[in-house]
C-alpha cells in the first residue's frame, strides 16, 4: 500500500488487489449535509446530484455516453459528513475515470434545466418515502433522538419546502465554498500497479487547489430521550408495521467503541440478529427481520432496534425488545456469547478485505478517523481484549429500558402505541 | 451453551483422513472481455457436480450450493414450498441444533399427526366440531412448546458465524435454489462437514414458527411494495398456464396451510446429488477440494430425476390490461412474451434491452427520464426466469404531473422506434461492451463468482451457456434488433399493468373515515 499527500493537501492511498481485472475508486471530501445553511436543507444533496449533469469540459450527455461506452459505474453520494465520488471499472480505464472524478468535483456547471429536473426527482423520492414504512419510522425516531438544532436532527435530503426553493446561485456558492481538495482522501484499490496509480492520481488531481476542512466536521453531543417517547404513524393499505426503537449511540472515536460493537453484536446482530433475532424471530415467529444497529460515526449516531411485524404483534415485539434491553444491562453476557462474537469479528476480517470495495472501505475508515497505520493488528487486539464487564458497563451507559424513542409506521394498530408499550412506561 | 459444544465435539470426531487423489480435473476456459474464466469440473459418481475457480489473491473462499429446482417446479396447493424449504435448511440436522434427537423426533412426528387431524377437521364444511379443533390446537401448541425446549434452531448458523462466516444466506428463484456463504480459506473442511449434513439429514424443526416469518416476508416484500405487488399480479395475468405465473413466495393461503410433511415430500423428490451443483471460488487446491467433497458427499444417494415441467404457455391471443389499486405514486409495468436463452433471437433482444435501458445514455434515460416523464425506468429480458420462455419487461415510476398513460405512450414510442429505424452503430457497440463488462465485473468477489457459476449451471445446464450467450451478442446486427423488435414487441402478446390510486371514498373508509 502507498500513501502520499499531494501539494494541494489531497491524501492519496493506493492498494493492489488482483482478484479481478477491475478497480474501485473512492474520493471523499468533507462537505456533507451538515454544511447546509439553515433553511436550505437539501443543498448538499442537490449539489452532489447535479455533478454528473455537466462540467466545463463535458455535457451530461457526453459524460453518460463516455462512461456507458466503457461499461463503468460511477456516482456521487452525500451523507451527513462527506461527499463521496465512487467508481468501479475495468483496469484499463483508470486514467480516464480519475480525470472524470476531477472534472465532476472541480468543474461542474449546474445547467439550470438540469437543476429543475433533479429537483423533481428528489421531490419524487421524498413523496415515495412518505409511503415507505421503514423511512417514515426512522424519520420520526430521529426527532426523538436529536433536537432540530442538532446537525443529525436536520433533514439531510431536504424537504418538500426547501428543495424547490434552492437556486442555481446556492449551488454555485456551496460548491465554491465546500468542494476543496485539501484534507480530502482518494482511495484506489484493484488490479493496478501502486506507483502507476499514484502517478495517474497526480496527473488527474495535481493542479486542483483549494483549502477546505482538514478533516470531518465537528458534531456536538446529544442527550437523547430522557423518558419513553412514542409515535405511531398510519400509512393506509400497508399490511406490516416497521418498528424503530432507539437512543443515541456513540462516536467512532469513543473509548468504549469496541465494547459497544460487541454489545450490539450480542444484542441484535450476531448470526440472524443476536438475542433479539433468537427471541422475536426464531422463538416466536413474529418478524421477517429484526436486528439492532449501532452507527458510530463522526458524532454520536443512533443506536436502533428495527423490526418488521404484523400490527397485532407490535406490542409483543416491543415488550421483547425492552426485556432484552433490560436483561443485557442487568446481567453480564455469557462466556460463550462473548467468545463467539470475538471469533466472528476477528476471523471474518479476511472476508472484509477480499474485494476492492471492502479493502477501500477498510483503509478509508482507517485514514478518515486517523486509526492507522497498523489498525488491522490493533483491531484484533482490541476485539480480543473486550471483557464481559466492559460490555455490561457500556450497556448500562447506552441502554435504558425507561428512556428511548419508539416509532412505528404502517397500518393502524389495535390499540394506542403508548398502551402497547405496557407497564414499563 | 451445551448444544454447540456438543456439535463441535461431534465435528471433531468425524474429521476424516482423506486420501488426496492426484488426478487432474477437467478444466473449462472461457475468454471474455479481456479476462479468462477458468473452472475445474468434476462430477461425482452420485451425479453431484463440483465446479471450482481457483483464486489465491486473498485467504478466503466463496461457496454456493445450487439445486436445479425452483418455484416453477411446484404444483397447485403448495405454492411457495421451494422458498419455505430454503428457510428450513437453516434449522439444523439430526445432530446440529438438538439436545436429544430421539426425543425430538418423537415430538416432531406427533406435532405433524395432530396438525393433520386439525386440518382434516377444519376441512369439514358444515357442522365442524369447533370444540375438537380447539382441543387439538391446544395439544398442538403444547407439543410445539415441548419440541422448542429440545431445539436450538440457530446452532447451524452460529457454528458458521463464529468461524468467521459472512454472507450466510440463500435465495430461491423461479428456476433454482441456492445456498451461499463466505469463509476464511482454512475452514473448507468445516464447511464440507456442515453442508453435507445439512442436505442429507436435515430436520425441519420449528417449522410452523418459521412459516409465520415467511408470511411476514410476503407482507413486506410483496404486499407492502407497490412495484412487487404489480409484478405479482401482472405475471399472474401474463401466463395462462405456465407456473411462471405464480410468484416465488407463493399465495398466502397456501403458505399458511402447508404442512411440514408436504415440504419433506418435496425435499425428498427434488433434493438429491444429481440435482445439485457445488461451486467453490477462492484460495483452494481443486484436486484436494474435490477429494474432500467426495469423502463427505459420496454416500448421498442419487434419486430418479423429478418430473420435468411439461406445461407450455399457449400463444397469447390479445392484449391483456390490469389495474392494481394502491395508495402510492403510480407505476406501470409492461410485458411481452419472448423466447429464452438458447433461442437465436435472445441475444438480439438482450442487445435491444441494453440500448433501451442501460446507463445514463440509454434511450429510456434520455428520452423518458430526462424529459421528466418517468422518475425511474428499467427493462429486463430475464423475468420471471430463464429455464422456459419468458418476458421482456419494462417498469417505470411516473414523474408527476405526468400520468401512467403518458409513460406508456413514451415507452411504446421507443419500442416502436426500434421497429421502424435501425439502431446506430455506436449504440450497438456500447450495448455489447456493457454486456461483456458487466459479466466480467460480476466476478469481483469469490462469493459472486461461486454464485455465477453454480446458479447458471443449475438454470442453463452449463455455466458456459451464459458467456456463450454474451459472446453471441457480439454478432448481433442493427437488422437483427429491428427484426426481433417487430417479431416480439406486438400489441397482441403484451400485458400492461398500472398501479392507480384508490377512488377517494374508498381511501377515506380505509382510513376509518365516516362512510
Amino acid at each position: 500500500m502507498i500513501r502520499t499527500v499531494l501539494p494541494s493537501g489531497l491524501r492519496v492511498i493506493v492498494k493492489t488487489n488482483r482478484l479481478s481485472p477491475s478497480v474501485a475508486v473512492r474520493l471523499v471530501l468533507h462537505s456533507g449535509t451538515i454544511a447546509d445553511p439553515a433553511g436550505k436543507e437539501g443543498l448538499a444533496n442537490l449539489t452532489s446530484s447535479l455533478l454528473e449533469d455537466g462540467t466545463k469540459k463535458w455535457t451530461g450527455d457526453t459524460i453518460a455516453e463516455k462512461t456507458d461506452f466503457i461499461g463503468a459505474d460511477f456516482g456521487v453520494s452525500v451523507d451527513r459528513h462527506a461527499t463521496v465520488f465512487v467508481a468501479s471499472f475495468l483496469r484499463e480505464h483508470l486514467a480516464f475515470m480519475l480525470g472524470l472524478g476531477r472534472e465532476l468535483l472541480a468543474n461542474p456547471v449546474f445547467p439550470a434545466k438540469e437543476i429543475r429536473k433533479v429537483q423533481g426527482q428528489i421531490l419524487s423520492d421524498l413523496r415515495e418515502d412518505e409511503h415507505d414504512t421503514g423511512a417514515v419510522a426512522m424519520k420520526n425516531l430521529r426527532r426523538f433522538l436529536y433536537p432540530r438544532t442538532h446537525p443529525y436532527g436536520r433533514p439531510g435530503s431536504g424537504t418538500k419546502k426547501t428543495i424547490p426553493a434552492l437556486k442555481r446561485s446556492d449551488l454555485v456558492r456551496f460548491h465554491r465554498e465546500e468542494y476543496r481538495p485539501s484534507g480530502g482522501i482518494l482511495m484506489i484499490v484493484g488490479d493496478v500497479k501502486e506507483t502507476e496509480a499514484v502517478s495517474a492520481a497526480k496527473r488527474a488531481f495535481g493542479s486542483w487547489r483549494g483549502n477546505g476542512r482538514p478533516g470531518p466536521p465537528e458534531v456536538p453531543d446529544a442527550r437523547g430521550p430522557q423518558r419513553i417517547r412514542t409515535k405511531a404513524h398510519v400509512i393506509p393499505q400497508k399490511s406490516q408495521c416497521d418498528i424503530a426503537l432507539g437512543m443515541v449511540g456513540i462516536r467512532r472515536l469513543d473509548p468504549d467503541f469496541f465494547a459497544a460493537i460487541v454489545l450490539n453484536q450480542i444484542l441484535g446482530a450476531f448470526g440472524l440478529g443476536g438475542r433479539l433475532g433468537n427471541r422475536i424471530r426464531e422463538q416466536e415467529g413474529l418478524a421477517y427481520y429484526v436486528y439492532s444497529a449501532l452507527s458510530p460515526t463522526v458524532g454520536p449516531g443512533p443506536f436502533v432496534i428495527r423490526a418488521g411485524v404484523h400490527p397485532s404483534h407490535v406490542g409483543r415485539a416491543v415488550a421483547l425488545m425492552t426485556e432484552e434491553i433490560d436483561r443485557i444491562r442487568q446481567k453480564k453476557v455469557t462466556d460463550r456469547e462473548i467468545e463467539e462474537t470475538r471469533r466472528f469479528m476477528i476471523d471474518s476480517m479476511p472476508l472484509r478485505l477480499e474485494t476492492n470495495e471492502g479493502i477501500a472501505a477498510f483503509h478509508l475508515n482507517e485514514e478518515y478517523y486517523g486509526l492507522g497505520p497498523h489498525y488491522l493488528e490493533k483491531y484484533r487486539e482490541s476485539v480480543q481484549g473486550v471483557t464481559k464487564e466492559e460490555v455490561l458497563a457500556v450497556a448500562q451507559r447506552l441502554l435504558r429500558p425507561d428512556a428511548f424513542g419508539l416509532s412505528v409506521a404502517g397500518p393502524a394498530l389495535p390499540a394506542p402505541l403508548e398502551d402497547l408499550v405496557g407497564p414499563l412506561s | 451453551m451445551r448444544l454447540t459444544s456438543h456439535a463441535m465435539s461431534w465435528i471433531a470426531l468425524i474429521l476424516l483422513a482423506i486420501p488426496w487423489s492426484a488426478e487432474a480435473l477437467q478444466k473449462e476456459v472461457v475468454a471474455i472481455g479481456g479476462a479468462e474464466i477458468t473452472v475445474s469440473r468434476e462430477v461425482l459418481k452420485n451425479g453431484l457436480t463440483v465446479l471450482i475457480m481457483e483464486n489465491h489473491t486473498a485467504p478466503t473462499i466463496g461457496f454456493c450450493t445450487a439445486f436445479k429446482v425452483g418455484s416453477v417446479d411446484e404444483w397447485d396447493g403448495v405454492s411457495g414450498v421451494s422458498h419455505i424449504l430454503e428457510h428450513m435448511l437453516f434449522k439444523g440436522t439430526e445432530s446440529i441444533g438438538t439436545i436429544d434427537w430421539e426425543e425430538e423426533r418423537f415430538l416432531q412426528a406427533r406435532i405433524e399427526e395432530v396438525r393433520l387431524q386439525i386440518q382434516a377437521e377444519q376441512s369439514v364444511r358444515f357442522h365442524r366440531d369447533e370444540e375438537k379443533i380447539a382441543k387439538l390446537t391446544e395439544e398442538w401448541m403444547q407439543l410445539r412448546e415441548a419440541a422448542k425446549e429440545l431445539a436450538n434452531g440457530r446452532e447451524f448458523g452460529t457454528i458458521l458465524t463464529e468461524n468467521g462466516a459472512r454472507g450466510l444466506n440463500a435465495f430461491t428463484s423461479y428456476d433454482a435454489t441456492a445456498y451461499i456463504v463466505s469463509l476464511p480459506a482454512n475452514r473448507l473442511e468445516l464447511w464440507t462437514i456442515l453442508e453435507s449434513d445439512r442436505y442429507t439429514k436435515p430436520v425441519l424443526r420449528e417449522f410452523y414458527t418459521e412459516v409465520e416469518n415467511v408470511r411476514e416476508e410476503r407482507r413486506r416484500s410483496v404486499e407492502d411494495s407497490p412495484g412487487a405487488l404489480l409484478y405479482e399480479r401482472l405475471t399472474a395475468a401474463a401466463f395462462d398456464a405456465h407456473r411462471y405465473g405464480v410468484e416465488i413466495i407463493g399465495w398466502d393461503s397456501e403458505i399458511r396451510t402447508i404442512n411440514r410433511s408436504e415440504v419433506e415430500d418435496y425435499y425428498r423428490r427434488y433434493y438429491a446429488p444429481n440435482q445439485m451443483i457445488i461451486a467453490i471460488s477462492g484460495d483452494v487446491d481443486p484436486e484436494k477440494t474435490v477429494a474432500m467433497i467426495d469423502a463427505y458427499f459420496g454416500d448421498y444417494k442419487r434419486q430418479p430425476p423429478p418430473h420435468p415441467v411439461q406445461t407450455e404457455e399457449p400463444e397469447q391471443l390479445g392484449e391483456k390490461r390490469l389495474e392494481v389499486e394502491y395508495d402510492a405514486e403510480p407505476r406501470i409495468l409492461m410485458a411481452w412474451h419472448k423466447p429464452t436463452v438458447g433461442h437465436p433471437d435472445n441475444a438480439a433482444l438482450t442487445v435491444a434491452r441494453n440500448i433501451l435501458d442501460n446507463g445514463l445514455s440509454s434511450r429510456f434515460e434520455r428520452n423518458i427520464v430526462n424529459k421528466g416523464i418517468a422518475a425511474s425506468i428499467s427493462a429486463s429480458v430475464d423475468n420471471p426466469g430463464e429455464r422456459y420462455p419468458n418476458l421482456f419487461t419494462v417498469s417505470a415510476a411516473v414523474q408527476s404531473p405526468h400520468t401512467v398513460a403518458d409513460v406508456e405512450r413514451a415507452i411504446l414510442f421507443e419500442m416502436d422506434r426500434l421497429k421502424t429505424e435501425p439502431v446506430t452503430a455506436a449504440e450497438l457497440e456500447k450495448a455489447k461492451t456493457q454486456i461483456e463488462t458487466a459479466y466480467v465485473r460480476s466476478f469481483g468477489s469469490n462469493m459472486r463468482s461461486a454464485i455465477n457459476i453454480a446458479y447458471e449451471e443449475a438454470v442453463l445446464g452449463n455455466w458456459k451457456r451464459r458467456p456463450e450467450e454474451i459472446l453471441a451478442c457480439r454478432e448481433v446486427t442493427a437488422e437483427d434488433v429491428q427484426r426481433v423488435a417487430k417479431t416480439y414487441f406486438t400489441k397482441k402478446t403484451r400485458t400492461v399493468g398500472y398501479t392507480v390510486k384508490p377512488e377517494k371514498e374508498e381511501l377515506e373508509s380505509a382510513m376509518g373515515g365516516t362512510r
